[in-house]
């Protein structure tokens, strides 16, 4: 495929071609001018030349006088330098001047003064004829008076006119250049303008591109309006989605586990009792599941639609500690928080997000202790970043392959025992690549494992 | 205590309502909105579990509806969506807690025993027997000799013979009640228990009594004065 | 002595230019035998006079020699215009057949190194230098003036001749315009200044006036006395030519004092073109300049004296020149001056 042209090259080419043609334009008009008025002048000159020439010529009897007026002579000289040649007539004989000058052929009734090119000597000249017929003792005589005049000032003068409009046009060119790029700077501003805020905008914002467009760009802002707004559907229906088919599939799952858990309770036989142990067994397996599943597809919805905001960590982790330690109390597991470093830390980030990954911390924490045990959850600031270690008395991961364990659906090797889909650790990294930190799952130097978030403070 | 549960998923609610009456609590249930409020005015109830989605309207509107009447009534909200920012939400709304479906009952129970303490204890009533006397909420145990604050699992253990003194339990039912099926215990981890409780109950006229084979029960001793 | 060498010279050089079918007066060679080229020179001037420039030319050129060859203006044009010959450097004090051989194309457009040295108006195109001044002026006889005035003016040289005829009568000269083709110029570039030249004509016909064909004879004829005055005569001339006590007494008249200019050209048919540019350079150089004004009497373009003269009218170098070398126009003038000194 060709590459495409960029809009500045498409602007700039015709603007360039367009001062080049009329740089030229201006440069063959100028001369031409130049030109007409050198000539004009000149013919002006020969044609004084000429008439004054007529003018003197007086008839005696026998004989004709010519008198060559020198002031004219001078002056066809003093202009231009340009060397002169004469030639006069009479009744069609050479009569005196250059002879080997050629004379246009006139009809007897032209009595205007005629102006012609020929070539003289290898030189072009410019020449003005005149004639006239006198009546001399009832005769009549022609008088033919030709003065040509070489035409090196014309070429001198279009010589300089040349390189003045040379110089002007070359200058016009350069300044047309200039406008032209200008003006496509000015004609891309409002492009980059858009750009700019539209890539100044924060994930989350998909209101409508306002503000002053010039009514060509509208065409692109209202389909970039329409395809924000196609997003934003898709956004909202992809969250309904999430919501509608949590409460789908949780609301259900609910009942099973509360009626199996009743049953449990009413059960007498052993025999039954051990069919609805497995029956909670796998319901709870599918809970976790589905829960994890759910988790994951909002994470990928939330970061789509990423909302961050300046987050008081300490809140944020003491708000979902409380929340679990209902649950962890079951197993008389206590929960502590603690802050290492004084002082609040905050953090730029989706507050959701951040709680679903420190919940999952603090579910496998929970889930892989042992009862009457403690999880502490420390927040240690070092530098630009903060680190949220959940550590666990628990059975740790040792021995355990360390590699693929954030992979989805990958699970520890020392966990088959306990429920779990293999989605925690998954969601936990996930979550950190959008939040701009890192995920660390490792072995406490006594027991149990350790659990490190660490993300960038601001 | 008493417990409104408004859920609109009838089997759901009537399970539920079933756990609570087991463990000596009455409960109610309201399908929609308009019955919970109702209800509510009505009534008194010592804590609210509350659905989100109900089908004609939303929990948020109900919730935000009952504290502008100034209706302090403990809510636990129950909810399916895992979005924590709606969890937010409902606590700024007045909510005392939520909980996402689905759930363990005893869970359940211990969040309701956690709201019921924040909110002063009403509804929960102490059980005594004998010469003891068991504070579920506070988990405390007095016998004439100390007071003792129960872990946990001692206390559910405790509620669970107190409530009903005299009755065989074997070690498989208090088990299931004690421990989730995922931790996958030993039946002999009950005994770890008991032997905690009978520690504290030297000296009472109540003692958890040992039926070789079969299971456990919790009697009244007469000692001599 | 000097006639015979003269002598030897022109069979010499008829020997050896066969072509050269005009009329030359001097040849002359200047410089070393064994010089690598020569630069051949067509002048009206005298070799004597132009002898060191020539000189400081050879001294700046050592390679070159210098074939210097004198003619009268009318020939040296003939001799370009019509006859094949091969001069590197024409050098005329016509101006106007100067022009007449530019204007019709037989010269050359040269680039000369030392161009600003020419003032505009001493030159015509690239092809017409002038190099040298010449005023024109009067020469008058002083033991006749003895009780007279000089003449400041033509006015008063015309009331003067009017008035005394007995001291002027048959003791007048001028050039003769018919033979002389500087004298033919300075009195039409008169015709042209004043109507005075044609009343001082007149006068001058009635006394009688001997009609010359060249200064040297007139400046020979006041100092000695046989003429009260010389009207139009070469003042470089009568300058360099004249003794200190000489008789005879230069005036430039104050109502106009015509300047002619001497130029050179480089004929188109010169082989080597090179060589009179370099020759013509040489020319217009200070040294050369210097040179001329000083020794060779020929005052330079920016001579002092003549640059303070009252009413110098430098014949100009311009097309108006070619209008009195029209035959028609030559013969009506000639026959107006023929009309006005001979009218008996």
């Amino acid at each position: 495929m060709r590459k495409p042209i960029s809009l500045r090259w498409r602007l700039l080419v015709p603007l360039i071609i367009t001062a080049i043609i009329t740089s030229a334009l201006l440069y063959f008009t100028m001369r031409q001018v130049t030109k007409q008025a050198v000539q004009a002048t000149q013919e002006a000159l020969l044609e004084k030349a000429v008439t004054s020439i007529l003018e003197q010529t007086r008839f005696t009897e026998n004989n004709v006088e010519i008198d060559l007026p020198y002031n004219i002579f001078t002056m066809l000289g003093a202009i231009s330098e340009d060397k002169v040649y004469y030639r006069v007539d009479l009744d069609g004989l050479f009569l005196t001047g250059y002879e080997d000058l050629r004379l246009k052929n006139l009809t007897v009734d032209n009595e205007y003064i005629f102006f012609s090119s020929t070539i003289f000597r290898g030189v072009k000249l410019r020449q003005a004829t005149v004639q006239q017929l006198f009546l001399v003792n009832g005769k009549s005589r022609l008088i033919q008076i030709t003065v040509a005049q070489t035409q090196l000032f014309q070429e001198a003068i279009l010589r300089d006119m040349s390189r003045n409009a040379g110089v002007i046009g070359i200058s016009f060119f350069g300044f047309a250049l200039l406008v032209a790029l200008l003006a496509t700077r000015s004609f891309l501003r409002p492009i980059n303008s858009l750009a700019g805020t539209v890539s100044r905008r924060g994930a989350h914002d998909l209101r409508p591109v306002k503000g002053p467009t010039p009514p060509e760009l509208m065409p692109l802002v209202l389909s970039l309006n329409g395809f924000i707004s196609r997003l934003t559907g898709t956004l909202r229906q992809t969250e309904t989605f999430i919501a509608e088919a949590a409460h789908h599939i949780r609301t259900p799952l609910s009942l099973v586990k509360s009626e199996s858990q009743l049953a449990l309770r009413k059960s007498k036989s052993s025999e039954n009792r051990k069919h609805l142990h497995n029956i909670i067994e796998s319901v709870d397996m599918s809970i976790r599941s589905a829960g994890q599943l759910l988790d994951h597809a909002l994470v990928l919805y939330r970061s789509e639609k990423i909302d961050e905001k300046r987050l008081d960590l300490a809140v944020v982790v003491q708000h979902v500690a409380d929340n679990l330690q209902p649950a962890a109390d079951l197993k008389d597991i206590i929960i502590k928080t603690e802050i290492i470093n004084n002082g609040d830390i905050f953090v730029m980030a989706d507050r959701v997000l951040l709680e679903v990954a420190l919940r999952n911390m603090l579910d496998n924490a929970i889930k892989y202790s042992n009862p009457d045990q403690l999880i502490f959850v420390k927040m240690v600031l070092d530098q630009n970043f903060v680190r949220i270690i959940v550590l666990d008395n628990g059975r740790g991961i040792k021995g355990v392959k360390t590699k693929g364990i954030h992979k989805r659906f990958k699970r520890g090797s020392n966990v088959d025992d306990v429920i779990g889909s293999g989605l925690g650790l998954a969601i936990i990294s996930e979550i950190c690549i959008i939040l701009g930190g890192s995920f660390i799952l490792k072995n406490n130097k006594g027991v149990g494992a350790c659990a490190i978030l660490q993300l960038p403070v601001c | 205590m008493k417990i409104l549960i408004v859920e609109d998923t009838k089997k759901l609610a009537q399970s539920l309502a079933d756990h609570f009456d087991l463990a000596g609590h009455s409960s109610s249930i309201a399908g929609t909105v308009e019955a919970a409020n109702e209800l509510v005015l009505l009534t008194h109830y010592d804590i609210m579990l509350l659905d989100i989605m109900l089908p004609d309207g939303n929990g948020h509107t109900f919730l935000r509806s009952l504290r502008l009447q100034k209706i302090a009534v403990p809510v636990i909200v129950m909810t399916a969506r895992s979005e924590i920012s709606d969890r937010i939400d409902l606590l700024d709304i007045g909510a005392d807690d939520y909980i996402i479906k689905p759930f363990d009952i005893a869970e359940l129970e211990a969040r309701c025993r956690a709201v019921l303490r924040r909110h002063g204890g009403g509804g929960y009533t102490n059980i005594m027997l004998g010469n003891i006397e068991l504070s579920p909420l506070t988990a405390e145990l007095r016998t004439p000799a100390e007071n003792f604050k129960l872990r946990n699992r001692e206390l559910r253990l405790l509620e669970i013979f107190m409530n009903a003194p005299n009755i065989l339990f074997t070690k498989e039912q208090l088990t299931d009640r004690l421990f989730n099926i995922s931790e996958s215990v030993n039946e002999n981890t009950i005994e770890v228990y008991i032997a905690r409780i009978r520690k504290k109950l030297i000296g009472c006229n109540m003692r958890i009594e040992t039926l070789r084979g079969i299971g456990y029960r919790l009697t009244e001793t007469f000692l001599p004065k | 002595m000097r006639n015979i060498t003269i002598t030897c010279l022109l069979i010499y050089v008829i020997n050896l230019l066969p072509v050269a079918a005009f009329e030359i007066e001097l040849e002359e060679t200047f410089g070393d035998n064994d010089s690598v080229s020569t630069v051949q020179i067509l002048s009206s001037t005298d070799s004597e006079r132009f002898r060191p420039v020539i000189n400081g030319f050879i001294n700046r050129n050592p390679e070159l020699s210098v074939r210097y060859v004198t003619a009268s203006t009318a020939e040296i044009y003939t001799a370009i215009a019509t006859e094949s010959t091969t001069f590197d450097l024409v050098i005329s004090s016509a101006m106007d057949l100067q022009m007449k051989l530019a204007n019709d194309g037989f010269t050359k457009t040269v680039t000369l190194a030392g161009n600003e040295n020419v003032p505009n108006w001493a030159r015509w195109r690239s092809e017409v230098f002038g190099f040298a001044l010449e005023p024109i002026v009067l020469l008058v006889s002083k033991q006749d003036f003895l009780d007279l005035k000089f003449p400041k003016t033509r006015r008063d040289l015309l009331a003067l001749m009017r008035n005394n005829p007995d001291i002027f009568i048959n003791r007048i000269g001028t050039y003769d315009p018919k033979i002389s083709g500087a004298g033919y110029l300075f009195s039409t570039q008169d015709s042209r200044q004043s109507d005075t030249f044609w009343r001082l004509a007149e006068v001058m016909g009635r006394l009688n006036t001997k009609l010359y064909c060249c200064t040297s004879k007139m400046i020979e004829a006041v100092d000695s006395g046989e003429l009260a005055l010389a009207y139009n005569v070469l003042g470089s001339y009568a300058n360099a030519e004249l003794p200190s006590d000489s008789n005879a007494q230069v005036i430039a008249l104050e109502d106009y004092t015509q300047i002619l200019l001497r130029t050179a050209v480089v004929p188109l048919a010169s082989k080597r073109p090179d060589l009179g540019t370099r020759f013509l350079d040489y020319l217009i150089s200070v040294e050369g300049q210097d040179i001329l004004d000083k020794q060779a009497k020929l005052p330079a373009l920016n001579n002092f004296e003549i640059s303070k003269l009252a009413n110098r009218k430098p014949i100009r170098l311009d097309s108006g020149l070619l209008v009195f070398l029209d035959k028609l126009k030559r013969s009506a003038f000639l026959r107006e001056w023929d009309a006005a000194l001979f009218q008996n």
